[in-house]
């Protein structure tokens, strides 16, 4: 009979960077750019991406070989007109969107593009064709309707149920009144 | 003997898995190996400078941490 031989103990080796298929996203929510901090980035050589609490920026980071933190910021396209290539920004940067995109014009589609001087994810009011300030007016004044509906209605409910409550209690306290005079010995009076 | 330890050291980092797959640390690697004194400069003072810290207080740090008396200036 052979006793089992152990197996020498062989670590696997891992190679680092060469399996696309756990690859993750690295980075977090940011609502400044100037709040990533170098240490954020880790030094593997990968990509790492902050996105903005409210979406409106995106900024990606990645040590070079020369030891420079390179960075990128990309910011949300206006409907039609989508830039074909990302932006390279320099640690300088205002972080501010690029000239081009101040003067976008408003779509045929009739909706607002996205307003590049402050980036946004709704458009301003003040930005809003009159025609769509009227469509929103009627939208929220029949809402508002509908609210007020609900309400009376809740009320009615209300209405009939104390109605309700004060025709059942009506004959119990002549009862109890008569039964107070008894307990009490002619003293309620 | 020097030299033996610094090719033991090397051979050490470049084997190391966190470091085989990277490229910055491969090419810090070849600097390394290289010699060149003044791309290695450059590469430590760029790592000072996005890190906030001048190469003065980056010095003294490293020398805490491994227990080295501090170089003069």
């Amino acid at each position: 009979m052979q006793t089992p031989q152990p197996q020498p103990y062989t670590p696997t080796n891992y190679q680092w960077g060469n399996n696309p298929s756990r690859s993750q996203l690295k980075g977090f929510y940011v609502n400044d750019p100037n709040n990533i901090r170098p240490g954020d980035v880790p030094m593997d050589g990968s990509i790492s991406f902050f996105p903005a609490q409210d979406l409106s920026f995106i900024v990606i980071k990645q040590w070079n070989s020369m030891g420079q933190l390179d960075q990128m910021i990309f910011y949300p396209a206006p409907n039609q007109m989508a830039p074909q290539q990302p932006r390279i920004n320099n640690p300088q940067s205002t972080g501010q969107p690029p000239q081009e995109w101040q003067n976008v014009q408003p779509s045929q589609t009739g909706q607002a593009p996205l307003s590049m001087q402050q980036p946004q994810m709704q458009t301003p009011v003040n930005d809003r064709q009159p025609d769509q300030i009227d469509s929103l007016k009627m939208e929220v004044g029949k809402s508002i309707n509908d609210l007020c509906q609900v309400i009376q209605n809740g009320f009615e409910q209300m209405n009939k149920r104390f109605a309700n409550l004060e025709s059942n209690n009506r004959p119990n306290s002549n009862q109890n009144g008569q039964q107070n005079h008894k307990g009490n010995g002619g003293q309620s009076q | 003997m020097s030299n033996t330890i610094m090719n033991f050291a090397m051979n050490m980092i470049a084997k190391n898995p966190q470091l085989s797959g990277n490229p910055q640390a491969q090419d810090l690697i070849n600097v390394i190996k290289s010699g060149d004194a003044a791309k290695g400069e450059q590469i430590a003072r760029n790592l000072c400078s996005s890190y906030g810290m001048s190469p003065e207080q980056a010095l003294d740090l490293a020398a805490s941490y491994f227990h080295i008396p501090t170089p003069q200036r």
